[in-house]
């Protein structure tokens, strides 16, 4: 496993994912803004190709993305604090 | 609230015209109960509801209405906890320091 590159992408979809989060913060005090509804469309689609293409290389990062056939995989990714520093 | 509008300042549109939130667009499927009773005031004042000398609120907050600007890059919203540059704002009171 190449360890950098696994923490790119985990750190490109930890950013998109708090993007995606916080407009939507936004957006629950101003839910017409027009510009706020694009940027949101914008995170979710950076989100969900972040998280796709993360899923695609190291594993479920969820439950409900596991394909659970033939075993229950989606724990064995490292933990938090199974990562390298 | 509303018995407290007549203390907004004319400048405070954002708290006056802002539009419901989810949450209060929802209200009308939730039990409405008053706010609590004050409890029994231990000080003199003669008017347990205020203890100010002009009968106004001893403190209220407010939150002005944020308008849409530019944004971070994901990566710096992340290191700095927000998307927007206008809330990226310098953090002073730490324990034991004065503002």
């Amino acid at each position: 496993m190449n360890c950098c590159e696994r923490d790119a992408m985990l750190r490109r979809l930890q950013a998109a994912d708090f993007a995606m989060i916080d407009v939507g913060l936004y957006l629950d005090t101003h839910p017409d803004c027009q510009s706020g509804l694009e940027y949101f469309r914008r995170a979710r689609a950076e989100r969900d190709a972040a998280l796709n293409a993360f899923e695609a290389s190291y594993g479920p990062m969820t439950m409900d993305a596991s394909a659970a056939e033939g075993a229950w995989d989606w724990t064995d990714q490292p933990w938090p604090w199974e990562m390298e520093a | 609230m509303s018995r407290y509008n007549s203390y907004y300042p004319g400048n405070m549109q954002g708290m006056m015209g802002r539009t419901p939130t989810r949450r209060q667009r929802q209200s009308s499927c939730m039990t409405r109960s008053e706010p609590p009773a004050a409890p029994p005031s231990a000080c003199a004042c003669p008017d347990s509801t205020s203890c100010t000398a002009d009968s106004s609120p001893a403190a209220m907050a407010f939150i002005n209405r944020q308008l849409w600007q530019n944004t971070y890059d994901n990566e710096t919203a992340l290191c700095r906890g927000t998307i927007f540059p206008c809330l990226d704002l310098p953090f002073l009171a730490y324990r034991g320091a004065s503002i």
